[in-house]
């Protein structure tokens, strides 16, 4: 009885409404309408895509030849959190990065050093033709002429790579654990392409990889969206002066707040999985010659996405019950930006954190490859969510016995703050 | 009331609210700068990069100060209780508006300045961009926080329209929050101008409303 009042109470929230509406604006404008069938890559096609290939004599050259163009122009590029950051290094720090340099290149720091006529690639302007219009052309980037030391063997040139990435600061591209993804970049052959369309349409995996990007989407939105149903749901009895009366109710505290936890979650979970379900109607129309098998698939967006709603709002009433409603939101937003810009655009699965992403219907081994990754973050987070919950249950029984000296205090201060404010505002 | 004991009350009232409104919309708002200078290099930027930490979280301090005008009055029995008074709460309301709109044009002017110690190529379309943006963001915020009465949907507004501009890109054409990141230096004008029709009808239908 109590959970049929309580999801009457979420579903007439303007809040609710609020975030069935950008559920549904995410799905729709992000997600359905640019579905489309996977074609099966053709001989002769040309271009098949890329892959990351850990392979040292791809990765070796090419990032020497970045590091040393960032080493000449005096910046390098960094994402430590994700958002870009230009770094300028002090002169103890370029010493120890020409030390590198030299190890890698096999130059000298004078020869380093003197070069002048360093260039970034790129295109440049070369007057105007006869019409008028500018004549452009490509220029390769101008570095000294070196050649990568024999000697040097892959596991020496991570180890000065690592190096140069903590000269740095961390998060630049010359990450060991990251070298290939930004230097070990190759056209796909046909072989590949054809390989991994076959992996996709093994059964079970089509499924799959539609419902990755469907959770891809809906997480950016459940990462933060649920936090300002449950804070707005969950300060209703403070605004309406209604805490005295359910203090002194006979019902327990666990189920007052187990109730209204529950009534929120799964308000909150019909949406989602009602766009799941038409993910599978929709997709099921575009391939009618196959039968899909869903039930892997579906169990994965499931554990990938209500993970997030019960950790998002159980953190969310519980910093709502313990301050305010407008610090719970505060608090999850800038949480939900940092996990966004922090983590990779396809098969970024850490091990904890809110946002997973793999923005793509490819790349299923890579996807695979994180599974565990997966389970351990949503586990995780799950148990997040358990800890809130238990900790605002304890909150809670102690604001109804009033045991809560410390946080009656700070209330009543700020009480005596507004009552202040209003009675100067009759003036 | 004459001209002088009505001047005088305003100013009480502007001194009141000074101290207890403003303070936790301002502090939030001031996190908010120090974050962005946190979460993005702020140093020796040019072109679209200069845009992007103005327009990608910056921009928050406008829902942090105008989406927050009517908290203390979020309850119907204290808001009926202060429309009694003989200064009218639109007044209250009109005063707050004032100073947190100064505010926001204050700590944007700051953030740019400090992006131009930096050696930062800050144009002046920027510093304008910036606060059109903010202020369309901060009046999304106080219109449907004002009209509902409830300031967690005034932010859940602004968080939908900031995730619209987010994945729609330039479908929101002179309302996308991110144009000058996109290299887009025109139109932001129609965004102040959103803003000031949001914020005047929230008010007037509020007023409708006898909610103030």
């Amino acid at each position: 009885m109590l959970f049929i009042k309580e999801c009457k109470k979420v579903i007439c929230s303007m809040t609710f409404v609020l975030f069935v509406v950008t559920v549904v604006a995410m799905y729709t404008t992000q997600y359905s309408n640019g579905l489309r069938t996977v074609a099966e890559p053709k001989p002769g096609q040309g271009n098949y895509g890329q892959i990351i290939r850990e392979d040292p004599q791809l990765i070796m050259p090419a990032a020497v030849e970045s590091l040393l163009g960032e080493y000449l122009s005096g910046s390098y590029a960094a994402y430590p959190i994700g958002l870009y950051k230009n770094v300028r290094l002090k002169e103890s720090k370029r010493l120890e990065m020409r030390s590198v340099l030299e190890e890698l290149t096999g130059l000298s720091g004078e020869e380093i050093d003197g070069f002048n006529d360093f260039s970034e690639a790129g295109f440049f302007g070369e007057g105007l033709d006869e019409d008028g219009n500018p004549v452009m052309f490509y220029q390769e980037k101008v570095l000294p002429e070196y050649s990568l030391p024999v000697s040097l063997t892959y596991g020496r040139f991570c180890e000065l790579m690592g190096k140069a990435d903590d000269l740095i600061g961390g998060g630049s591209s010359y990450a060991v654990g990251t070298l290939a993804s930004y230097f070990g970049l190759a056209p796909m052959t046909y072989e590949e392409a054809l390989a991994e369309y076959e992996a996709m349409m093994a059964p079970g995996e089509l499924g799959r990889a539609y419902l990755r990007l469907h959770c891809d989407y809906m997480g950016i939105d459940l990462a933060v969206m649920p936090v300002f149903v449950a804070a707005a749901l969950w300060q209703l009895d403070r605004r309406a002066r209604m805490q005295s009366l359910i203090y002194t109710r006979k019902s327990s505290t666990a189920r007052i707040v187990g109730t209204r936890y529950l009534a929120l979650v799964c308000c909150m979970s019909v949406p989602v999985l009602l766009t799941l379900l038409y993910t599978v109607c929709k997709v099921g129309g575009m391939y009618p010659q196959m039968s899909i098998d869903w039930g892997s698939g579906l169990g994965m967006a499931l554990l990938w996405l209500l993970p997030d709603i019960l950790a998002v709002s159980a953190l969310g009433i519980l910093l709502t019950e313990l301050f305010s409603p407008l610090l719970a939101i505060f608090l999850q937003c800038v949480w939900w930006f940092i996990s966004l810009n922090a983590t990779g655009l396809t098969g970024d699965v850490g091990r904890f954190g809110l946002q997973i992403r793999h923005n793509s219907l490819r790349y299923s081994v890579l996807w695979q490859s994180q599974e565990k990754n997966f389970l351990c973050n949503r586990l995780a987070l799950t148990a997040l969510a358990l800890l809130c919950l238990g900790l605002t249950v304890w909150l809670y029984e102690h604001k109804r016995k009033s045991g809560m000296a410390w946080m009656n205090r700070l209330f009543s201060t700020m009480k005596r703050g507004n009552a202040e404010t209003r009675k100067e505002g009759e003036n | 009331m004459d001209a002088h004991l009505r001047a005088e009350t305003l100013w009480g009232i502007l001194k009141t609210n000074l101290h207890r409104q403003f303070p936790l919309p301002a502090l939030a708002a001031v996190a908010l700068m120090a974050l962005t200078g946190l979460v993005f290099n702020l140093n020796s930027l040019e072109g679209d990069a200069v845009a992007r930490p103005l327009e990608m979280l910056l921009v928050w301090v406008g829902p942090a100060l105008l989406a927050t005008v009517f908290l203390p009055e979020q309850n119907p029995e204290i808001r009926d209780v202060v429309r009694a008074r003989q200064t009218g709460y639109l007044w209250v309301c009109l005063l707050r508006i004032l100073y947190s709109v100064l505010a926001v044009a204050l700590l944007i002017l700051a953030f740019t300045g400090i992006m131009r110690a930096g050696e930062s190529r800050v144009l002046p379309y920027h510093i304008w961009g910036c606060i059109c943006s903010t202020m369309l963001l901060g009046a999304l915020g106080l219109a449907v926080s004002g009209v509902t009465g409830n300031v967690a949907g005034g932010l859940m507004a602004c968080m939908l329209y900031y995730l619209a501009s987010y994945g729609m890109g330039r479908k929101l054409g002179v309302f996308s929050l991110f144009s000058m990141s996109k290299g887009s230096m025109q139109g932001k004008g129609w965004q102040l101008l959103a803003a000031a029709v949001l914020a005047a009808g929230a008010l007037l239908v509020m007023r409708r409303r006898r909610q103030i």
